[in-house]
């Protein structure tokens, strides 16, 4: 249940796009592989890497982007999955401690994170981003300091989104805290200032919204309200996807505050990054090229 | 002495780590490499040294990290919001929302420029949002007190590859 309980092998550069002083640059980690599981490790992270670089618009600046893979051998697999939240009871002997049931949240899969946070600093000095990938087919993950996933169908992505927080500082553009379905209260109609993310605001005058310049031309200023604040908006997109304009419900309200199209990886994760989160992924990234 | 490097060329960049937990964080570690810093997340000046400022809404950073000369005038503000987050986001295969945590702990780093006079660093709470968290409204730190971890700047890289000659 700690660092004893496995051991670091070896880092290596799996994408190599020159000097890690001048890119950007993503520590890869794993917890819960034996050292008879490094190769699907391995595999794990190419399969990773594979979907992060094409994923637009990574796609487009993956000649920014170092990976590097830190082989983290423990002394068993998985991670635990304790009784309480109806996990199987499991409590194998992992490097980082990777267990779901975080915070008593079945799918919360957290890990130590100074422990991650150390060894990525340790192994790649000059990572910009940590990521812990968690050897079980349970779906999961988590943010923080370093992102956490497991290999479930679809976990990669919730690597990618956590990253659309920590390093591109993007809002989550989902419209509810605890879930559409929850009864929550609070989250009625947002009364604070201007949102500091690009991707959030609530700014109804079209002269005036942070991403009027891609507003897709001819739309509905806002082309979304909801009609109920008492809950998310239930509707369906008016128009087609891709079209930039202002959509009602984001950032954990179910009013007052808008996002740039109707849906997007920060809302909903299998979607493409809308245009406003591509294009400051690509300003930020940009410093990473030269 | 360093020299604040231009937008996207490498410079030498202090890595601080901080561990938060019952309202109190710490500076533990800090560690200086040479690489290029992500984009800086300017604090806006009614965040600088704002603790009373009563920037309460959720739109404020809630918290500014500055580096301070010896006579703790600022000399470089960095907004950090959520880095010490009061709720976690929560993966299902159907939608995404997030478990409140009343009592946070953690850790989480910043990345500065090596600024020569930088002798203090302070954590400042910018909104009442983060009243929850840290128990008072600006922490400050000698940098010196904690020691430079390994200077890692002149190690190869991992696999020896891909450094500059």
């Amino acid at each position: 249940m700690s660092t004893s309980d496995g051991r670091v092998l070896s880092t290596t550069r799996i994408v190599d796009n020159g000097s890690d002083r001048r890119r950007w640059n993503l520590a890869l980690m794993g917890d819960g592989y034996t050292e008879a599981e490094l190769g699907a490790y391995h595999t794990h992270c190419r399969d990773f890497v594979d979907h992060l670089l094409s994923t637009p618009p990574f796609d487009l600046m993956s000649g920014a982007i170092n990976v590097f893979r830190i082989d983290v051998a423990s002394r068993e697999s998985g991670a635990d999955e304790p009784a309480a939240c109806g996990g199987s009871g499991a409590r194998p002997r992992t490097f980082f401690d990777a267990s779901f049931c975080g915070f008593g949240t079945q799918r919360l899969l957290v890990v130590k994170q100074e422990t991650a946070l150390r060894t990525a600093r340790r192994q790649v000095p000059r990572n910009h981003v940590g990521m812990v990938i968690v050897n079980s087919t349970v779906y999961g993950g988590s943010g923080g300091g370093v992102a956490v996933f497991s290999v479930a169908e679809h976990a990669f992505e919730i690597g990618i989104h956590e990253m659309g927080h920590t390093f591109f500082k993007l809002a989550d553009e989902y419209s509810t805290l605890a879930g559409c379905d929850s009864g929550e209260t609070g989250h009625d109609t947002y009364g604070g200032g201007e949102p500091r993310e690009v991707n959030a605001t609530k700014e109804k005058n079209p002269a005036r919204v942070k991403w009027r310049n891609v507003i897709t031309p001819g739309t509905a200023i806002p082309t979304t309200r909801n009609a109920d604040c008492r809950r998310c908006d239930p509707q369906p997109s008016p128009v087609p996807p891709g079209t930039v304009g202002l959509f009602e419900g984001s950032r954990y309200f179910h009013c007052g505050l808008f996002r740039p199209e109707f849906d997007c990886k920060m809302r909903t994760l299998g979607k493409p990054f809308c245009a406003v989160c591509r294009n400051e992924i690509i300003r930020q990234l940009n410093r990473f090229r030269a | 002495m360093s020299e604040v490097g231009e937008g996207g060329q490498p410079e030498r960049v202090v890595r601080l780590m901080f561990r938060y937990r019952d309202g109190v964080p710490e500076l533990v570690s800090r560690q200086t490499v040479e690489m290029v810093l992500p984009e800086a997340d300017e604090a806006p000046a009614a965040d600088v040294g704002a603790a009373d400022a009563g920037a309460a809404d959720i739109g404020a950073a809630h918290l500014v990290f500055e580096l301070r000369d010896a006579h703790q005038r600022p000399l470089l503000a960095r907004a950090l919001d959520d880095r010490i987050p009061t709720s976690h986001e929560v993966f299902s295969p159907e939608a995404i929302g997030r478990v409140e945590d009343p009592q946070p702990s953690g850790v989480f780093e910043v990345l500065v420029p090596d600024l020569p006079d930088a002798e203090f660093g302070a954590l400042v709470a910018a909104g009442a949002s983060l009243g929850a968290a840290m128990d008072a409204s600006e922490v400050t730190f000698r940098l010196s007190d904690v020691p430079e971890d390994d200077d890692l700047d002149d190690e190869p890289g991992p696999d020896g590859e891909g450094d500059e000659p």
